[in-house]
C-alpha cells in the first residue's frame, strides 16, 4: 500500500495542535490525546517498536496504515516533506514535486 | 508484581485483572492522598514504570509465546488488529485465542484508565512529584 502526503515530526504534545488534514505522522510514541486528530492523519511512522504502545493500539483501532519500529522515525525525514511510504515494504520515497 | 507474573504465566485472566486492579488501586490512593510522602510517591513512580515494562514488553512477549503455540498459525500482528476492530469470529472459534483476546483487553482497559482528566492520573502525580521532591534531590 503506497500513500503520499507530508511528513509531520512529532516531537510532543504540543505538536498534535498542528496537525494537518493528509499529514503522515513520524513519532517516537503518541499519548492517547492523538486520537482527536486522527480523522485528518493519512499514516503514522511510529520509533517505539512495541506493538502495545498507545500508538500502536491506537492506530489499529482506527484503521490508519502504520510501521512500528523505525529507527529514528523522527529524523529520516524533515517536517512538511512531501514522501511516498510504502507501508507493506516499509519504504519512504522523498518526492521532488508533489 | 511477582504475582502478576505468575498469573500473567498461567494465563489467568481473573488473577491478572485483580492484580492489575490491585497496583491501580495502590498507586491512585498515593497520587491522591494528602498525606503522601517522598518515598510513596516514589513507589507510585515504580508502579507506573513496572506497568509500562509490563505492558509494553512483557504482555507483548506472553501473547507472541502462546500465539507460537497455536495452529492454524496467527501472527501477533493479525491477532492484535482482529481484536482491536472487533472482528471477533475467527477468534471465539479457538479457546486459547479467545483468553487471549481477554487478556490484551484487561491490558487495554489499564493504559486507558483516566483520572482527573488526565491518563493514570499524570496531572495529579506529576504535580504532588515535583511538589514533594528535595531541593537537594540529584
Amino acid at each position: 500500500m503506497e500513500i503520499k502526503g507530508k511528513a509531520k515530526i512529532i516531537k510532543s504534545e504540543k505538536d498534535y495542535l498542528s496537525i494537518e488534514d493528509g499529514d503522515i505522522l513520524f513519532m517516537r510514541n503518541a499519548s492517547p490525546e492523538i486520537f482527536i486528530h486522527f480523522h485528518k492523519i493519512k499514516a503514522m511512522i511510529i520509533e517505539n517498536t512495541s506493538l502495545l504502545s498507545h500508538a500502536a493500539i491506537l492506530a489499529r483501532e482506527h484503521n490508519i496504515p502504520h510501521n512500528i519500529g523505525v529507527e529514528n522515525a523522527t529524523s529520516i525525514v524533515s517536517d512538511g516533506e512531501i514522501i511516498i511510504i510504502d507501508i507493506k515494504n516499509r519504504k519512504i520515497t522523498k518526492c521532488k514535486n508533489y | 508484581m511477582q504475582e502478576l507474573l505468575k498469573n500473567t504465566y498461567l494465563l489467568n485472566n481473573v488473577a491478572i485483572k485483580k492484580d492489575i486492579d490491585r497496583l491501580w488501586d495502590k498507586y491512585s490512593f498515593i497520587v491522591e492522598s494528602k498525606k503522601t510522602t517522598w518515598e510513596e510517591i516514589n513507589e507510585a513512580r515504580a508502579i507506573n514504570y513496572m506497568m509500562h515494562i509490563y505492558i509494553e514488553k512483557i504482555a507483548q512477549e506472553m501473547i507472541i509465546l502462546r500465539l507460537n503455540r497455536i495452529t492454524p498459525k496467527i501472527n501477533v500482528e493479525e491477532f492484535l488488529y482482529l481484536v482491536d476492530r472487533k472482528k471477533l469470529d475467527i477468534i471465539k472459534g479457538d479457546k486459547i485465542l479467545s483468553r487471549l483476546a481477554e487478556y490484551y483487553k484487561i491490558i487495554k482497559e489499564y493504559k486507558n484508565k483516566i483520572k482527573n482528566d488526565s491518563f493514570h492520573n499524570e496531572k495529579m502525580f506529576l504535580e504532588k512529584y515535583n511538589r514533594l521532591k528535595p531541593d537537594n534531590f540529584i
